[in-house]
């Protein structure tokens, strides 16, 4: 046989070999429902009929299901993910920034609009102006808490060619803040706070958009520090001395590792907070009770993610720790409220806790007005800040 | 159902294939069937419902075709070409135009509400071939056939029914009866199939992130870094998915062993505009000359009408590509300066090749500008913001696409040249029994099972991206 005609069998039997191998693979292999590292259900093979294949919608789903169960899938997304960080050295993977020790999220191009900004910073100082109105109506104290998410935290680590949006912060915040000021709606810039103390890198996580338990913890002690300075200090606090940060050994799989697959040498561990003198208390979560913890602890050779703190977001959490001399607490916002929960049940008798992006049962104002708790606490971060919707609502 | 699907890929190509080679040789009836319906299961898979356009487009070709065959009636004979475009052009008009001259009207006043008409897939393609079946058999150039089948089997040869290449009947009417399977045809189609698929999984697709990332910002937030890293993106992008689909095509032909034309022969090695459009897209252009211009009077009348006949065929050029102003601008375009060579700097150009290349590329890169925008403004305005008009600001946008897609913009730019075409040359020239040789056996068939497994891989870690040239 001549070299030529052997490079001929070698070229149709191995093509022919990867395509019905990859066809064989596919069919045979076990069928999986969810993507961890994707963190999202596989598609499903659609229904057949007359009018999706007329349509030819039934030929673009099954295309979907395909690329989803196809053979090696897993594999092949790892690989690829590798491809991309260590041969490519691409500066974004997975639209993760990818940096030494550091794992930011990469932003679309924008241009920023100064007057746009501040309408919709009008818009949202007077949403919360009708919340902290409806609040004190009754007596209560409402309080608006903004966090520098992980992007505004690390703006100044991004490259001078990636968007950090360090624009649109610059724009947002002061205009929000200017706002509220104007409505006169008490509210607390973090950044500000963790600015003053010279940005520690500890404050935020270094593989996830969320502040750190450490940075969780200063915001906690701004609120009720705050209380306290009305009320006269009747708040029990944590405070250094009476509870020790605790280490978890897992590894943190934050949303930006996650994207790439754990293939990125950052490591990050998570850090819970224990009382030296626990307080008992009763959970429930959307109305059923729940386990009487505030972390969500991991297998002891797992993962764990953001959602250690609360078990990520819920509807609506009650902690009763069964102290009924101590003031009632509504928190509602964002993801970044999970953390902050975490320490803020401590000086309460009872709190609540919303996240109105899934909440429905009633409005804003309903819920207030139903509970009509002591203290009203909203805890948005930087990306968040001028999004009316969801958490940002207003009361009817 | 793309070639570039997964379906495609592991499920339809390899069961055609084992279906196909389970026939015995030389049934070529029996094999023929089974491509004809593999051709309308390929095509039902994009929607049941636009199987009835192919089917009766079919019909209307080989009933005119046979109006047109010698010995029938001259008055007959006379009136199968223009039924065929009337009927068969009218079929293309409503699917493809009427929503864009009822968009004209309506701007014009009138009050109507503009029809919202899906497209079958590749009927520009398959009018095409039609029509040219029943000009070549009026012409005399190849009987008429009398089996409706051996008309349908051509309307929808599977490998070019979405997308071409355009081929002529008399081409294909030789490999229906009888063609040869071998393994040489075989691998090299193998070869053929996987440079294609590697070309749009690999380099379109990642060029293609690029271009749409452009062409989605407001044409105020364009500047000049920016909208040249766009418009040379899609630049790359339109060839290599054009022709790696062609490459595909050409591959799964051989795979059955057919031997389709060829429709691109390095488009940007171009120097000049008329060297271009003899490289681009090629069973096109000559499908417009052979159908179109020769018929109007070529070139072989005034300088006015031969004017005029180029003017007609770049504004049907345009329009075949899509219903909009924006592809009318692109063929404007490209009649300007294809006039423009033919009267005027056309031997200037010959002088200075090299200069030639650069204003080929220049004008190739900016006509395609009015191609990928969503309207003439827009084009407009590109064009500005490429040379100095736009926005400031936008040199860190640029330079992450650069950095982001380095190893894609760096394979388009070698490959958009005959670079292989030239190392090939290089090592032939070193004799049959040269290590060389062997090297030529097997280079190019293991590069091409690693690319299908790369395409493998990209196809199933990306997200599907349908062909530019589906839509036309």
């Amino acid at each position: 046989m001549t070299s030529k005609k052997a490079s001929q069998i070698f070229a149709a039997a191995g093509f022919l070999i990867v395509l019905l191998s990859a066809m064989a693979a596919t069919l045979l292999r076990p069928k999986e429902n969810y993507s961890y590292y994707e963190n999202r259900a596989y598609a499903e093979m659609p229904a057949l009929t007359a009018e999706s294949a007329a349509a030819g919608s039934w030929g673009e789903e099954t295309e979907s299901c395909l690329r989803d169960h196809a053979a090696g899938r897993a594999t092949l997304l790892r690989l690829n993910t590798w491809i991309d960080l260590y041969l490519a050295r691409r500066p974004v993977v997975n639209q993760t920034v990818v940096l030494d020790g550091l794992l930011l999220p990469w932003n679309d191009y924008e241009t920023v609009d100064p007057a746009a900004v501040e309408r919709q910073a009008g818009t949202m100082a007077q949403n919360l102006s009708g919340v902290a109105a409806l609040v004190e109506s009754y007596g209560g104290r409402y309080l608006y808490v903004e966090a520098p998410c992980q992007n505004a935290y690390f703006g100044s680590r991004y490259p001078w060619y990636l968007n950090s949006r360090a624009e649109y912060f610059g724009a947002a915040v002061p205009a929000l803040n200017r706002a509220l000021d104007a409505a006169g709606v008490d509210y607390v810039d973090m950044g500000e706070k963790f600015a003053a103390l010279g940005d520690p890198a500890e404050l935020s996580s270094r593989v996830d958009n969320h502040y750190s338990l450490a940075g969780a913890y200063l915001t906690y002690r701004e609120i009720v520090d705050r209380f306290n300075a009305d009320a006269g200090g009747t708040l029990p606090v944590l405070e250094d001395g009476n509870f020790q940060f605790s280490e978890l050994p897992n590894r943190y799989l934050g949303s930006r590792l996650r994207k790439l697959l754990g293939l990125w040498p950052v490591e990050e561990h998570l850090s819970i907070a224990v009382p030296d003198a626990p307080v008992a208390f009763t959970r429930s979560d959307d109305g059923a009770p729940n386990a009487p913890v505030v972390y969500s602890m991991p297998a002891a050779d797992g993962d764990v993610l953001y959602s250690l703190y609360m078990g990520g977001d819920v509807r609506e959490t009650v902690i009763d720790t069964g102290r009924p001399g101590l003031p009632t607490l509504l928190v509602y916002g964002d993801s970044f409220t999970n953390a902050a929960e975490t320490l803020l049940y401590y000086s309460f008798g009872e709190m609540r806790s919303l996240d109105l992006r899934q909440y429905s049962a009633m409005s804003l104002g309903d819920y207030i007005r139903t509970y009509r708790p002591d203290y009203v606490v909203c805890i948005r971060d930087y990306e968040a800040l001028l999004l009316a919707e969801g958490n940002g609502t207003g009361v009817d | 159902m793309a070639f570039s699907s997964l379906s495609f890929l592991i499920f339809f190509l390899p069961v055609l294939l084992v279906l196909y080679y389970l026939i015995p040789r030389g049934t070529h009836r029996a094999r023929n069937a089974l491509l004809l319906a593999a051709g309308l299961a390929l095509y039902a898979w994009a929607g049941v419902r636009f199987l009835p356009v192919l089917l009766s487009s079919a019909v209307l070709y080989w009933a005119c075709g046979l109006a047109a065959a010698e010995g029938r009636p001259e008055r007959l004979r006379r009136w199968a070409v223009p039924a065929a475009a009337v009927l068969g052009l009218g079929m293309l008009g409503y699917f493809k135009y009427t929503g864009f001259f009822a968009q004209i009207l309506v701007s014009m006043g009138a009050g109507l509400t503009v029809p919202q008409i899906a497209l079958p897939a590749g009927i520009s393609f398959f009018t095409f071939k039609g029509l040219s079946y029943v000009a070549d058999v009026r012409r005399g150039k190849i009987p008429a056939e009398r089996g409706f089948f051996r008309v349908l089997f051509y309307v929808s040869l599977f490998p070019q029914v979405l997308s071409g290449p355009i081929e002529r009947y008399p081409e294909l009417a030789g490999e229906l009866n009888g063609r040869e399977e071998t393994l040489e045809r075989f691998s090299s189609g193998v070869v053929r199939f996987s440079a294609g698929l590697a070309k749009k999984a690999v380099l379109a697709s990642a060029m293609g992130a690029v271009a749409d990332a452009v062409f989605k910002k407001p044409a105020a937030a364009l500047g000049a870094p920016v909208a040249w890293v766009g418009a040379l993106a899609y630049t790359a992008q339109i060839y290599f998915d054009f022709s790696g689909y062609s490459d595909m095509a050409i591959g799964v032909g051989r795979l059955f062993g057919f031997e389709f034309p060829e429709n691109f022969r390095y488009p940007y090695a171009a120097a000049s505009v008329t060297d271009f459009w003899r490289r681009w897209h090629i069973t096109l252009s000559s499908w417009f000359r052979d159908y179109v211009y020769i018929p109007l009077g070529g070139n072989r009348c005034s300088r006015l009408r031969n004017a005029f006949n180029i003017a007609a065929v770049w504004l049907l050029t345009g329009l075949w590509h899509g219903a909009a102003w924006t592809f009318v601008l692109w063929g404007a375009w490209y009649c300007v300066f294809l006039l423009g060579e033919k009267f005027l700097w056309g031997g200037a150009l010959k002088k200075a090749p090299a200069l030639g290349h650069v204003y080929t590329l220049l004008l190739v890169t900016l006509g395609w500008v009015f191609f990928r925008s969503a309207t003439p403004g827009y084009a407009f305005r590109c064009i500005a913001a490429m040379f100095g008009g736009g926005a400031s600001g936008t040199l860190g946008e640029a330079v992450y696409y650069l950095r982001e897609y380095w190893p894609e913009a760096i394979l388009c730019a070698v490959f958009s040249f005959p670079a292989v075409p030239w190392l090939e040359k290089k090592l032939r020239a070193r004799g049959p029994r040269s290590a060389a040789a062997f090297v030529l056996d097997w280079a190019p068939k293991a590069a091409a099972l690693a690319l299908l497994l790369l395409s493998y891989l990209k196809l199933v870690t990306g997200s599907f991206n349908p062909f530019i040239y589906a839509k036309f």
